[in-house]
């Protein structure tokens, strides 16, 4: 029997996945630390991260999930640094990769990119700018593990 | 006899112990052929915060004698450092440091110069 994966590491996967298919040379960091920095041989890339809030859907049969995913790209040691070209066509990859197909084989109900900022503090020597994604999506009710994806498929 | 001070040596105590100690790099001004001499160098790295993540990247540290140039450096000059081949810096920073003898700055490096 497979491992339990929450709902949303389910998502996270799915992103990373799509973001590859893109980029293959930018390279996706889930689960690491502040501790744990980028340097040489790890640029270009990104850290993501994810904070999710929970809702009782309106018909009461399924919870509703809108997860807020942050990235923040690193291109290294570039001439402009900051949001630069590097991270600034790498954010825009990511986001064109999560539009292509917005709900991510079915599994998601949509998924938007927010917005793009410089990172705050930036860096001389490493290139760095966040941008944020807003997925949405259905779990059973009670259950954060199951998605409920498009035409009631279940993602368990 | 009176007893020598410390103030009427320290240049002469740094620049002997830059030629003693230091570390062979290449300054190249904008308009002046390279120069290569001995001073000292931090090849540190640090940690840099960044929004939500950190990455590490060098934060190397030099020293230049005034008495040798004495025009402040400026991002257009270009230094190498045989520790780190291939890479070329331009100063970034430049301070003069605690004696007043010196000029102390961090550098940027160059991509593809």
């Amino acid at each position: 029997m497979p491992e339990p994966v929450a709902a949303v590491r389910k998502v996270q996967a799915a992103i990373m996945g799509a973001i590859a298919v893109v980029r293959s040379d930018l390279t996706g960091y889930a689960d690491r630390s502040t501790a744990e920095p980028l340097s040489d041989g790890e640029w270009p890339g990104y850290v993501i991260r994810y904070e999710v809030k929970f809702n009782l859907s309106p018909e009461l049969g399924q919870f509703f999930n809108d997860a807020l995913f942050t990235f923040e790209v690193q291109s290294g040691n570039t001439a402009g640094a900051s949001l630069d070209q590097i991270n600034q066509q790498a954010i825009t990859d990511i986001s064109n990769a999560l539009q292509a197909d917005p709900t991510l084989g079915g599994m998601l109900e949509d998924i938007q990119p927010v917005g793009s900022d410089n990172s705050q503090p930036d860096s001389a020597d490493v290139g760095s700018a966040v941008l944020q994604v807003r997925a949405t999506y259905y779990t059973l009710v009670r259950n954060h593990e199951v998605i409920v994806g498009h035409g009631g498929q279940l993602f368990p | 006899m009176p007893l020598p001070d410390l103030e009427s040596r320290t240049d002469m105590l740094f620049s002997k112990s830059d030629q003693l100690l230091g570390d062979t790099i290449t300054v190249k001004p904008p308009s002046s052929a390279p120069i290569a001499l001995k001073t000292h160098v931090s090849h540190r790295d640090k940690t840099r915060m960044l929004d939500f993540s950190t990455a590490t990247a060098q934060d190397i540290l030099i020293e230049l004698d005034k008495v040798l140039f004495p025009t402040k450096p400026n991002s257009t000059w270009r230094i190498t450092l045989p520790r780190l081949p291939g890479r070329v810096f331009a100063p970034r920073e430049v301070n003069t440091d605690d004696s007043g003898f010196r000029w102390e700055f961090g550098v940027t490096e160059v991509p593809g110069a």
